[in-house]
């Protein structure tokens, strides 16, 4: 197979936009119903005599016609429905995405409470410790300041990390 | 309806199929032909190298000879007609625009479909008689 050329300027004009469902696109009408039932028709018309008489090429052209007529229908159906099914597996498979990318915000989401949580606690605990070393005589005033400012920025973070969220 | 085959062009898959603005049909030149006698339709495939037209979904390429060795590049999207020189060979590569506001191959049972005109008739036109509703108020 040969290689389709890329034009350098294609010319276009970039207004066209993507069309996922094409429901401007009709299938034509066809017709004929389906061949065999016109040739049985015409043999019937031309030549009675071929199924028996008039009343029996009439009956048997007529016999065809219907099923033909049938066939027809349930083929036209029968493509309706094969258009729907691509429709509904379209959704399924866009539907199937979002719920995965929802479940992974809900995992992160989870993880992240509980990480926020545990700073807070922590700090919280850090802040109290840093005020009894404060009031001690024993313990210097520097491990007071470390442990209030360590303890002051994991509950600010606590309070304050961003939240996983947004539309899928 | 069983027809011939057309040995003029060569029809290819559509490339970038569902790309805005990229979406395009590729068809090569095999014998010298004017291509005032060829168009493109849009059909529903269930089959190999068989479909069913849709309805209303047609492109003439009007009349211009194209030599063997070129090609055609038709886009489904509005745009100006270019053309240039392929240089692996030398020869013409046309691109031509459908004019359409949306892509149209958007799955892969919808193919383009090659035809070739053979015969026509035009209906005449009507009587120069005063046309009613055409009074300018």
């Amino acid at each position: 197979m040969e290689t389709i050329p890329r034009p350098s300027d294609s010319g276009s004009d970039g207004s066209q936009i993507r069309n996922e469902h094409p429901v401007d696109l009709i299938e034509a009408n066809q017709l004929a119903e389906l061949p065999i039932a016109t040739t049985i028709q015409g043999i019937a018309a031309s030549n009675t005599k071929a199924f028996g008489g008039e009343v029996a090429s009439a009956l048997v052209a007529g016999s065809f016609a219907q099923l033909a007529s049938e066939l027809q229908s349930s083929k036209t159906e029968t493509a309706q429905l094969r258009k729907r099914i691509e429709s509904l597996g379209e959704d399924l498979s866009n539907q199937k995405i979002s719920n995965a990318i929802l479940n992974e915000r809900i995992r992160s989401s989870n993880q992240s409470r509980t990480l926020k949580n545990t700073g807070i606690t922590l700090g919280t605990f850090l802040v109290t410790t840093s005020i009894a070393f404060f009031n001690s005589p024993t313990i210097g005033q520097g491990y007071g300041y470390a442990f209030l400012i360590v303890g002051a920025i994991l509950v600010v973070a606590g309070w304050y990390a961003p939240k996983n969220g947004g539309e899928a | 309806m069983i027809v011939g085959d057309i040995h003029e062009l060569e029809l290819f898959q559509v490339a970038d199929r569902g790309v805005p603005n990229l979406e395009r049909i590729a068809l090569f030149v095999k014998e010298t032909t004017n291509m005032g006698q060829f168009g493109i339709m849009i059909g529903y495939s269930s089959q190999h190298k068989s479909a069913l037209p849709y309805q209303d979904n047609l492109f003439w390429f009007g009349d211009g000879v194209v030599t063997k060795g070129d090609w055609l590049i038709l886009y489904t999207g509005k745009g100006t007609p270019k053309t240039e020189k392929w240089e692996p060979t030398g020869s013409n590569v046309y691109t031509v625009h459908w004019g359409r506001s949306s892509t149209i191959f958007a799955n892969s049972y919808i193919v383009p479909i090659l035809f070739r005109v053979d015969a026509v008739s035009v209906a005449l036109p009507p009587s120069d008689l005063p046309q009613i509703g055409n009074s300018h108020a």
